[in-house]
């Protein structure tokens, strides 16, 4: 069982951001970030700071990728991008978290095997896989 | 020339020059004189021919051929004293004529020969001017007479023969030349008889069709190299090059020894004479290669495009299809105590995993096929094909059977692509057939395009493929079914592309259809 987690998320589709916010305290977490872009999330979770980040690759502004890659350089935090096939996620290789990458459409069963698969096994350790 | 024409020849020559039977009476009633001195005329006649070298040089036999040619002169000369005119008698002067032409003496030493002979001759009669009871004029018209058509025969054999030999030793020359420029040809050349039956190989086509022509000479060339399903078309060219129409740049299939087929570009034209008889001479160059590439360009242009279709369909379709899903999620959660609302949600979701399917075979049809080649057994990659399709076979009576008939099942191969190959060659068969279904997986070895090979024919006991589906399986978007992309059979000859083999339709599997995949062993 993981523990409850606080998540930070971002799509620019308002339906994508009320679906995160909806499934994931079905599966015992918190939202505590809803961004609309890449640059939004950057800020909030500065303040917020999640235990996972999970963000839409392509986004106005500030894309998914280059938005966890400065979170990481102050905070290493976990995170899930999710794609539409429209780039290549650009991840530099010494952000030294542990991370995944999904494509669209995902499923709650999606969400829940991908942040297993980040956090399986541990209860109240903070080391995600 | 036959005896009828020479004795009519010689009659003609004889009127020509105003022969009479005069002129026989005279140069018989000379002829005991003239037969006195013939033998000082005789070796008159071939001391002059030793004084000449062009002339000597046609006497290679020494002092005892001179004796014998003493000797027939000495009879022609008696013999032309008589004034003879039968076959018998034409039929030995044309010999001579043929002789000279054999010992290569130039026709115009056996003039001058002959002239001086005459000269001996007149000689003669002049000196025994009192002997006559004829004017001496009139008797030396005669032998001038005599010796011209004895002349008018020799020289006309000698023609003959002499033409004969020259064109005889023209058409070797062409032969020669013929046989080192087909011989050098990196091309086939081929020669057909008029029935279109096969007369000549040359040693390319020999090579490059893997027969020998002893094997199959006089055999019909369409019926033996030639694809059932392009007979009609190149019968009719070369049918068409008989009657007289050359052909040129005529592009037709050809099926080697070993099973392969190549295509080869085709020039032909009609030969008058080929070992005396009319006949086709073909000329193919091999481009298949070239072809091959054309077809690849086509094909990975149309990819091409497909593929920066898919691409950009994919953001605004794949951010569709996630909003749907996220919707339909929540939906389902709204109306969690709504057992027909939840029905509904749960369709709309089918509708959605179906359309992304689709998305996806189209996307995996286009990109392009990287393939991650190791040793591997075959036969587990159409089991493990079989057992994930167990859901599709659910309530089927499908039943997969193996003849593996101890062919060598290992070979390197893309394992995933392998599984998804026979899966969907699978499901087209789990589409088409009613139950009980049967689908039978035979191997054997085999060597294609002379590397050892494995031959793996896939067949079901459905209703078959009608003559278009045999044309268009591999066709993208062709399918005969109410659901599906038409991709699935595409897709497959893609992948046995990709490893460098062969997938084509069965033709000899007696119910239901065939597909009939060969993978070389090994990377090339």
């Amino acid at each position: 069982m993981i523990r409850p987690l606080r998540i930070a998320v971002a799509d620019d589709e308002p339906d994508v951001r009320d679906y995160f916010r909806r499934i994931l305290p079905l599966l015992g977490h918190q939202v505590v970030v809803a961004a609309a872009d890449g640059s939004e999330l950057v800020d909030s979770c500065r303040v917020q700071q999640p235990d996972l980040i999970i963000a839409d690759l392509r986004m106005p502004v500030m894309d998914g990728d280059t938005a966890v890659g400065e979170i990481c350089r102050d905070r290493p935090t976990p995170f899930i991008l999710v794609s539409a096939y429209s780039k290549h996620a650009s991840i530099p290789d010494e952000l030294g978290v542990g991370w995944a990458y999904l494509t669209k459409p995902i499923k709650r069963d999606d969400l829940e095997l991908a942040i297993a698969g980040l956090f399986g096994g541990i209860d109240d350790r903070d080391h995600p896989r | 020339m036959n005896p009828s024409e020479l004795l009519h020849r010689f009659h003609d020559v004889r009127s020509y020059v105003g022969w009479t039977d005069d002129d026989a009476v005279r140069v018989r009633q000379m002829a005991p004189l003239v037969k006195q001195q013939v033998a000082p005329l005789v070796d008159d006649f071939y001391a002059e021919i030793e004084r000449h070298p062009e002339s000597a040089r046609a006497i290679t036999g020494g002092a005892q051929q001179i004796r014998r040619l003493k000797r027939s002169l000495r009879t022609w000369l008696f013999e032309a004293l008589e004034c003879r005119g039968d076959s018998d008698f034409l039929a030995r002067r044309w010999k001579i004529g043929l002789r000279h032409a054999e010992i290569g003496l130039n026709p115009a030493y056996v003039a001058a020969a002959v002239s001086r002979l005459r000269n001996g001759i007149v000689g003669l009669l002049a000196e025994s001017g009192g002997d006559c009871t004829q004017s001496l004029p009139l008797v030396v018209q005669s032998y001038n007479k005599l010796l011209d058509i004895e002349l008018g025969i020799i020289q006309s054999a000698y023609e003959e023969e002499y033409l004969e030999r020259v064109k005889q030793a023209e058409h070797e020359r062409s032969e020669v030349k013929f046989r080192l420029l087909v011989e050098a040809a990196a091309c086939m050349v081929v020669i057909l008889r008029t029935n279109r039956s096969i007369a000549y190989l040359s040693p390319y086509s020999e090579q490059f069709t893997g027969y020998g022509i002893a094997e199959i000479e006089g055999q019909d060339f369409v019926e033996r190299f030639v694809p059932h399903a392009a007979q009609a078309d190149v019968a009719a060219e070369l049918d068409a090059t008989i009657a007289g129409r050359p052909t040129e740049a005529f592009e037709a299939p050809l099926v080697r020894r070993d099973g392969s087929q190549r295509w080869l570009v085709w020039n032909t034209q009609r030969m008058e004479d080929f070992d005396g008889k009319p006949a086709v001479l073909a000329v193919g160059q091999d481009l298949t290669e070239r072809r091959d590439a054309q077809e690849l360009m086509l094909r990975s242009e149309r990819l091409a495009g497909i593929g920066q279709m898919i691409t950009g369909l994919a953001h605004e379709s794949r951010n569709a299809l996630q909003r749907i899903q996220s919707c339909s999620e929540m939906l389902e959660l709204e109306v969690a105590d709504n057992v027909e609302a939840l029905r509904l949600v749960r369709r709309l979701q089918e509708a959605q995993d179906n359309l992304l399917r689709l998305f996806d075979e189209v996307r995996n049809y286009a990109a392009p096929i990287q393939l991650e080649r190791k040793a591997c057994r075959i036969e587990a990659t159409w089991r493990e094909a079989w057992g994930v399709l167990e859901g599709a076979r659910r309530e089927r009576d499908a039943v997969l059977l193996e003849q593996l008939d101890g062919a060598d099942l290992s070979l390197e191969v893309d394992r995933f692509r392998m599984v998804q190959m026979f899966r969907n060659i699978f499901e087209n068969a789990l589409a088409a057939c009613r139950d009980p279904m049967r689908i039978t997986v035979r191997c054997r070895n085999v060597q294609f395009q002379q590397r050892p090979a494995l031959e793996v024919r896939v067949a079901d006991n459905g209703p078959g493929l009608s003559p278009q589906a045999r044309q268009s399986v591999f066709e993208p978007f062709f399918t005969t079914k109410t659901k599906g992309t038409g991709l699935g059979m595409a897709i497959a000859h893609r992948i046995v592309d990709a490893h460098g083999g062969q997938i084509a339709v069965g033709t000899d599997w007696p119910q239901g259809a065939e597909f009939v995949v060969t993978l070389p062993r090994t990377v090339a």
